[in-house]
C-alpha cells in the first residue's frame, strides 16, 4: 500500500460482474469488485459513458483525502480537502489526478456491520455509490462525515 | 410566487382596499396614492378625516384638495399592494386549513393565482374553481392573521401533524427526475440549475464536482444539495433516512437497485432519489417536514419555494409529455398480457364446470353461487394486479406515464395499466355487473352465463378501445362513482355540521382542562397529555428520538470527550430529574427516553466488545474509587446545597463524569477504536444537545390555552370522512361477516344509533383450540329445529292430527350441540307466540308430536299448515339474536382464536360458558353501555373510530377521537351527535336555535323565560362579539377607545418635566 499520508486506501481489484441485480441505469452501472491482495469486495457505481467498464477487468483503486502528490512543492492547495478539484481543474500543477484515469469525489457516509471482524465503508459520490468490505484494519483511515477522493486505473 | 403568496387582479385590488392610518412617516406615500384616485392601481378610494365627518370619495374633482389637506391622523382607504396580508378562501371550508393568510402579490389578468403546492389544503384545481378573498381592515387583524392563518404556519394539518402542503405533480415529477443516478451536469449546466432555484439573490457556494476526471460532473442530486443550503456555513441541515415509493426491501438498504432508500445527511444527498414519500404531502418522513421541525417554518416553506422555481423552470426546459407512443403496448408486453387473460378466463371456465357439477368446495359460509362469484372475482381482480406489475416491467423507463405512477406525481400503477394493457374488472357497489335483462346482464350474453366477458370484465384497453358491451359495463360503473360521489357530499356535509355544531365550544382552559362554554369539564387534560396533534412529529409522539439522535450526531460540533456506555445512562438519570422535565413531560415520555439512551448504551456497550475494547457498561473500579475518595475529601462547604438524596449519589456522578474514556482507551488499538467511533460515538455536548433538543420539541407540542380543540377535532374527523367512499362493506376474516365500514358505519356511531345493521360480538376464548371453540359456538349461536330436524311430517291418523317431528341426532352431534330431547321440547312449547305449551310430547328417542288444538275445530287443517311453517323456525337453543357466528384466527400469527358472534347478544355471550367475559365486547356501543357501562362505552366508540379509519388508511390522531369518546360520554350516557344529543349537551337556547328547529326552541325559551349567559361561540357570533376560543381567551381589563387618538404625554426626562407631570404618570 502507498506511504503517503493523504492515501487512505489502495488495491487492485478485478470485475466480477457487472450490474448483478439488472441493469436499471442507462449511463451507470455497478460493478462487484474483488479485491487482488486483501480480502475486500467492492460495490461501485461507475458512470460508464465516461468510463467504460466490463466484467474480467482488472483496474487499481485508490481511495486519497486530497489529490496532493505528497511532495513539498506542490501548491498549498492541494492540501485542503475540499478545494482541490478547483486547482486540478484549473491548474496545470502535477497532481494524483494525473496517474488516473476516472476520478471522484465524495463522502464517507456510514458504517455498518458485515459479518464478524468485517465492515463495509458506505461513500456516496454525489449519489454514486461505493460499498467497501473488508477487515477493519484496512478500513480504519476512513472517518465518517470526511471527504475522499476515488481514483481508478485500469491496468 | 412563493407559497405564501396569492396574485391578485388588479381590478380586484383597486376595489378592495385597506384603511391606512397616516403618520409621519407614510405620510408622502399615501398622498401619492390619494392623488391617483381609485381608477388607476396603487391609488386610493376613501379618506376619512381625522376628527370624524364624512368619508371621501376620491372623485378627479377633490383629488388634489385632498392630497394636499391629508393630515397625520386621517385614514385613507388605499389599493391592496404587494405584501398586504389577505385571507384567501375555498368552499366547501371543511377544516381550518380551508382559510389561510397569505401575502398579496397584485398581478394583471383576471384570475386568482397561487402556488400549486398549497392546492392540497384547499381541495383546490384549475378547472374553474372559485376562490374568496377578504382583506383584514385592522393592524391586528393582520398580524393574527399572518401568525396564525399564514400559510407557512399551516404547513401540516392539524389532523394528526403530517405536512399537507408540499411538492405536488411537476413539482415531484422534477425531483423524481433530477436525482435519478445518471443525470450529469458540467460546470455551465449546474450553475444554471443552481442559479434557477433562486431569484438572483442568493450567494451560493459551487460543491465539488462528484465527478472531477475525465470530465468535471455534478449530478442532478448536487443539485438538490445546493438547493436544500446554498452555502456551506447556513444552518440549514437536513438529515433524513427514509425509504421512498420505489423501495423494496433488500438486505443493505442504501444499497436498493433501484436507488430506493433515500439518505440525507447534512443537507447531502447521499443516495436515493426524492419521489412523493419524501418531497409530497402526508407522510412524515418527507424532506421539508424534516426542516420543518428542525428548522422552523419559514425554512421548510423556502425550500419549497426553491423547489417549485427549480421544477417550472428545470421542467420547461426539460420537457415532460405524454403522447400515444407512451401507451402503445410493444409486442411483447401485448403477448403475455393475453396470455395472462386467456389464463385468467380459462380459470374462470374451470370454475364455472366446477360449479355446475357441484365439485366446488363451497367457503365457510357462502353458498355455492356466492363461492363461485367471489373465487372469480378473485380471479379477475388479481388479472389487473398482474396486468399492473408486468406494466410496470415492460414498458420503458422514459415512458412517461410510468414515470408520473413511479414517482408518485399523478396516476397510479393501475391507471398506466388501463391505459396501456387491460381495464380490467368493473365493479358496481361491492360485485361484478348485475343481471339487467332475464337472467343475463345484456341480452348478448347467453342466459345464467358467468363468465368473465358477461359480467363485466373489460380485457381491452383504453388504447385499443373498448368493445360495445364492454364500454357501457365501463360506463355504468363510472356512472356509479358519480352517483356516490353526489350523495356522499351531502351526507358528510349534514354530519360535519352537527360535529362542529357539537363540538364548537370545547377548549383548552389555562389550567389544561378542557371544557365547554358552560365550564363544564370534558377532559381534565387534553388527549390525556396536552399535546397537540398539530405539533406531533412521530405518529402520535411528540420527539422522534431517533431522527433527533441522528440530526445531532450530524450536526453536532465534533469534538468534546467521548462517554462510556455507563456515564451515558448517568447523564440521562440526572438530566431526566431536571424540573424541566419532570415538571413538563408526562412520565411515560419520560421512560420512553431513558428506554432510548439506554439502548444507545448498551448499543456502544456492544460494539465495544465486538472491538476487542472494555466495554465500561458499569462503572468500573477506579472510577467509582475516586468517587469514593473525592466525596470523603470534599468538605462540607456548599452547606446550603440540602438535598433530599444524600451527597454520594452525586458526587459519584461528577467523579464518573470526570472519568475519562479516552483515557482509559489510550493503550488499545488504533483501529478498534476508529471503527467503534464511526459507528457510533457519544460525547457530552452531544448528548446535551439531544436532551435539549426532546425537551424542546416536546414544550413546543404542548397544547396552547385557548386552543380550539373541540372545532378542530371536529373538522379533522369530518373532513377525511368526505374522502371516504360511501357505501363500502369489509370483510372481517371471513366472507359471510359483514361488518359494516365507512360513512354509513361512523354515522351510526356518532348517532348513538340504538339499532346498527351489522351487530357483532367479539368474544375471546378460555380455551384456545379449536374444537373447544367450536363447542361454545354450539352454545352460542341460535339453531333452529328446521336444522336439527330429518323431517316434519303431518300425521294424520283416526285419532289425532298433528306434526311428527324427527330429529336427527346424528347432526346434533356432529354440531357438538348439547341439547337434549327434553330441553328441544321445551324450547318448541315455549316458542313464542304459537302458544304450544303442554301440546308437545316426546314420542322414542328422537321423536316430537305437535299437537294443535284450534278454537274452531274445523280450522284444524289451517291451524296445522301454520304451525308446519313455523316450526322450523323455532329457536331450540342458544342466543336467539346470535344469527351466525364464525371462529377466527387472529392474523399476527400468534394463532389466537377468536369468536364472532352477529346479533345484539352481549350479555349472553359474556355468560356463555367457554368464553371469557372479561375481554368479549359488542361493537354496538349501546349494548357495551349497558352491559359494561359509560367507560367502556366510550373506549368501544374510540376503538370502532379508530379501527375505521385506519382501514381507510387515514392518520387521524387519537387525541380527536378522545375527545368525541369523552365528549358523547361525559353526562354519564351515550349522547349521539344528533339534534336530540347536542340539545342535552348543551343549555344554551341561541346555540341550539342557530343549529336546528329553530322556532321550537326559540318559543320553548319564551315560554319557560330561558337565560343565555351567551358564553358559547355561536351566541356570541350572533350577539356579534369576541367569542372566548383562541385569542378570544383573554380580555384587556382596560377600557380603551380606539378612535381617539393616544394624548401625547411628557417623558420623565424632557426638559420641562416637573413634579405634577411625573405624577399624573
Amino acid at each position: 500500500m502507498d506511504k503517503r499520508e493523504n492515501i487512505l486506501f489502495s488495491d487492485t481489484f478485478a470485475v466480477k460482474d457487472m450490474d448483478k441485480g439488472g441493469k436499471k441505469f442507462d449511463r451507470i452501472s455497478r460493478l462487484d469488485g474483488r479485491s487482488q491482495t486483501h480480502d475486500m469486495s467492492l460495490i461501485l457505481d461507475v458512470n460508464t459513458e465516461l468510463y467504460p467498464v466490463e466484467a474480467g477487468d482488472k483496474f487499481k483503486l485508490t481511495l486519497s483525502s486530497s489529490l496532493s502528490l505528497g511532495d513539498s512543492k506542490e501548491p498549498a492547495a492541494f492540501r485542503k480537502g475540499e478545494a482541490n478539484w478547483r486547482a486540478y481543474v484549473n491548474g496545470d500543477e502535477r497532481s494524483l489526478a494525473d496517474d488516473y484515469d476516472y476520478v471522484m469525489f465524495g463522502r464517507v457516509y456510514r458504517y455498518d456491520n458485515a459479518s464478524g471482524s468485517k465492515v463495509s465503508a458506505f461513500v456516496s459520490f454525489g449519489g454514486l455509490l461505493m460499498c467497501l468490505e473488508g477487515d477493519i484494519r484496512h478500513l480504519q483511515n476512513f472517518i465518517v462525515g470526511d471527504t475522499i477522493y476515488l481514483l481508478m486505473r485500469k491496468i | 410566487m412563493r407559497i405564501d403568496e396569492v396574485a391578485v387582479p388588479e381590478r380586484v385590488a383597486r376595489v378592495l382596499t385597506y384603511p391606512e392610518r397616516v403618520t409621519e412617516h407614510n405620510i408622502e406615500r399615501l398622498r401619492a396614492l390619494v392623488q391617483r384616485g381609485p381608477d388607476t392601481h396603487p391609488g386610493a378610494n376613501y379618506v376619512q378625516a381625522a376628527g370624524g365627518g364624512p368619508k371621501r370619495f376620491l372623485i378627479r374633482a377633490v383629488r388634489e384638495q385632498t392630497a394636499r389637506g391629508l393630515r397625520v391622523g386621517d385614514v385613507v382607504e388605499r389599493h391592496l399592494h404587494d405584501g398586504d396580508v389577505v385571507l384567501f378562501n375555498r368552499q366547501p371550508s371543511l377544516h381550518r386549513l380551508s382559510i389561510m393568510a397569505h401575502s398579496a402579490r397584485v398581478m394583471p389578468w383576471r384570475t386568482f393565482r397561487f402556488n400549486e403546492c398549497v392546492c392540497a389544503p384547499y381541495n383546490a384545481d384549475f378547472d374553474g374553481d372559485e376562490m374568496n378573498l377578504h382583506v383584514p381592515q385592522t393592524e391586528e387583524a393582520r398580524v393574527e392573521a399572518r401568525e396564525l392563518l399564514g400559510v407557512t404556519r399551516n404547513l401540516v394539518t392539524p389532523r394528526n401533524g403530517e405536512p399537507i402542503i408540499g411538492a405536488t405533480q411537476d413539482f415531484v415529477t422534477t425531483a423524481f427526475l433530477l436525482t435519478q443516478k445518471e443525470r450529469f451536469y458540467d460546470r455551465a449546466a449546474f450553475v444554471q440549475l443552481v442559479a434557477a432555484c433562486f431569484d438572483a439573490d442568493a450567494h451560493v457556494d459551487l460543491p465539488p464536482p462528484c465527478i472531477v476526471k475525465p470530465r468535471c460532473l455534478w449530478s442532478g442530486k448536487q443539485v438538490v444539495g445546493v438547493l436544500l443550503r446554498p452555502r456551506r456555513t447556513d444552518p440549514l441541515c437536513v438529515n433524513i433516512e427514509a425509504p421512498t415509493k420505489s423501495y423494496r426491501r433488500v438486505p443493505v438498504p442504501d444499497l436498493c437497485p433501484r436507488d430506493g432508500f433515500l439518505v440525507i445527511r447534512n443537507s447531502e444527498i447521499m443516495c436515493g432519489i426524492l419521489d412523493k414519500a419524501v418531497v409530497g404531502d402526508g407522510k412524515k418522513t418527507s424532506v421539508f417536514f424534516a426542516a420543518l421541525h428542525d428548522h422552523g417554518p419559514t425554512a421548510a416553506a423556502a425550500l419549497m419555494n426553491r423547489l417549485a422555481k427549480l421544477s417550472a423552470r428545470w421542467s420547461a426546459n426539460h420537457g415532460f409529455s405524454i403522447g400515444l407512443s407512451d401507451v402503445t403496448p410493444g409486442a411483447r408486453l401485448c403477448a403475455r398480457k393475453d396470455d395472462l387473460i386467456a389464463d385468467a378466463y380459462a380459470r374462470c371456465d374451470e370454475l364455472i364446470a366446477q360449479s355446475r357439477r357441484g365439485a366446488l368446495e363451497t367457503l365457510p359460509g357462502c353458498d355455492a353461487a356466492e363461492t363461485l362469484e367471489n373465487t372469480i372475482s378473485g380471479v379477475l381482480s388479481q388479472v389487473r394486479d398482474s396486468a399492473g406489475a408486468l406494466c410496470m416491467e415492460e414498458l420503458g423507463r422514459y415512458n412517461a406515464p410510468l414515470i408520473m405512477a413511479t414517482c408518485g406525481s399523478k396516476g397510479s400503477t393501475s391507471n398506466v395499466c388501463q391505459m396501456v394493457a387491460c381495464v380490467g374488472q368493473q365493479i358496481i357497489s361491492g360485485c361484478r355487473v348485475r343481471d339487467g335483462f332475464t337472467d343475463r346482464s345484456l341480452p348478448h350474453f347467453p342466459k345464467r352465463s358467468r363468465s368473465p366477458e358477461a359480467k363485466g370484465f373489460v380485457a381491452s384497453s383504453f388504447f385499443t378501445g373498448l368493445s360495445p358491451t364492454e364500454f357501457i359495463f365501463h360506463a355504468a360503473s363510472g356512472r356509479e362513482g358519480l352517483v356516490d360521489a353526489a350523495v356522499k357530499t351531502a351526507e358528510t356535509g349534514y354530519m360535519q355540521r352537527r360535529l362542529v355544531k357539537a363540538f364548537e365550544d370545547l377548549r383548552v382552559h389555562y389550567d389544561s382542562s378542557v371544557r365547554n362554554s358552560a365550564g363544564t369539564v370534558v377532559q381534565f387534560e387534553y388527549g390525556g397529555d396536552s399535546l397537540d396533534p398539530y405539533c406531533l412529529e412521530g405518529d402520535a409522539r411528540p420527539v422522534l428520538f431517533v431522527h433527533n439522535w441522528r440530526h445531532i450526531c450530524n450536526t453536532a460540533d465534533p469534538g468534546g470527550n467521548r462517554l462510556a456506555p455507563f456515564q451515558i445512562t448517568r447523564v440521562a438519570a440526572a438530566a431526566l430529574a431536571e424540573p424541566r422535565f419532570v415538571r413538563w413531560t408526562t412520565a411515560h415520555w419520560r421512560a420512553e427516553l431513558s428506554e432510548f439512551l439506554a439502548a444507545l448504551a448498551a448499543g456502544l456497550a456492544k460494539l465495544r466488545t465486538a472491538y476487542g475494547l472494555v466495554s465500561y457498561a458499569e462503572c468500573p473500579a477506579e472510577a467509582a474509587a475516586d468517587a469514593k475518595t473525592g466525596s470523603t475529601a470534599r468538605p462540607k462547604a456548599r452547606g446550603r446545597r440540602v438535598r433530599a438524596q444524600p451527597s454520594t449519589a452525586t458526587d459519584l456522578d461528577i467523579s464518573a463524569m470526570s472519568w475519562s474514556l479516552d483515557a482509559a482507551d489510550a493503550n488499545t488499538p488504533l483501529f478498534a477504536r476508529r471503527v467503534v467511533d464511526n459507528k457510533l460515538r457519544v460525547t457530552r455536548p452531544m448528548l446535551d444537545a439531544f436532551l435539549d433538543l426532546c425537551i424542546r420539541k416536546y414544550q413546543r407540542s404542548r397544547v396552547d390555552p385557548g386552543t380550539a380543540v373541540g372545532a378542530i377535532g371536529a373538522q379533522s374527523i369530518g373532513e377525511p370522512t368526505t374522502q371516504m367512499t360511501l357505501k363500502a362493506f369489509h370483510f372481517a376474516g371471513v366472507a359471510s361477516m359483514n361488518v359494516s365500514m365507512g360513512v354509513p358505519r361512523i354515522k351510526e356511531i356518532i348517532n348513538a344509533a340504538k339499532k346498527i345493521s351489522t351487530p357483532v360480538v367479539s368474544c375471546a376464548l378460555l380455551n384456545n383450540n379449536v374444537s373447544s371453540a367450536r363447542i361454545v359456538k354450539g352454545r352460542i349461536e341460535r339453531t333452529l329445529l328446521g336444522e336439527i330436524a330429518r323431517c316434519i311430517e303431518e300425521v294424520y291418523s283416526a285419532t289425532a292430527c298433528y306434526l311428527s317431528v324427527e330429529i336427527d341426532m346424528e347432526v346434533i352431534n356432529l354440531l357438538q350441540l348439547e341439547l337434549s330431547m327434553a330441553a328441544i321440547r321445551e324450547a318448541i312449547a315455549n316458542a313464542p307466540k304459537l302458544k304450544i305449551g303442554s301440546n308437545v310430547h316426546i314420542r322414542g328417542t328422537n321423536c316430537l308430536d305437535v299437537f294443535v288444538s284450534p278454537k274452531d275445530p274445523s280450522q284444524l287443517y289451517y291451524a296445522l299448515q301454520t304451525l308446519k311453517r313455523a316450526l322450523p323456525l323455532i329457536v331450540v337453543h342458544g342466543v336467539p339474536e346470535a344469527h351466525r357466528s364464525a371462529i377466527l384466527q387472529s392474523e399476527d400469527g400468534s394463532g389466537q382464536l377468536s369468536l364472532s358472534v352477529e346479533g345484539y347478544s352481549l350479555r349472553e355471550a359474556m355468560t356463555t360458558d367457554g368464553i371469557d367475559g372479561r375481554h368479549t365486547f359488542s361493537n354496538h356501543i349501546m349494548d357495551n353501555l349497558r352491559f359494561l357501562g359509560i367507560e367502556a362505552a366510550r373506549t368501544m366508540t374510540i376503538r370502532e373510530l379508530s379501527s375505521i379509519f385506519d382501514k381507510y388508511g387515514i392518520g387521524l390522531d387519537i387525541r380527536h377521537l378522545m375527545l368525541l369518546g369523552d365528549l358523547m360520554s361525559y353526562k354519564g350516557e351515550i349522547l349521539g351527535i344528533t339534534r336530540y344529543g347536542i340539545a342535552k349537551m348543551n343549555d344554551s337556547v341561541m346555540m341550539l336555535a342557530s343549529f336546528e328547529k329553530t322556532t321550537d326552541h326559540l318559543f320553548d325559551a319564551a315560554v319557560f323565560g330561558k337565560r343565555d349567559m351567551v358564553h358559547g361561540v355561536s351566541e356570541r357570533i350572533i350577539m356579534g362579539q369576541q367569542m372566548p376560543v383562541g385569542t378570544g381567551v383573554f380580555k384587556l381589563l382596560m377600557d380603551y377607545d380606539r378612535d381617539v387618538p393616544p394624548t401625547p404625554r411628557k417623558l420623565l426626562f424632557d426638559e420641562s418635566s416637573s413634579r405634577k407631570a411625573v405624577a399624573t404618570i
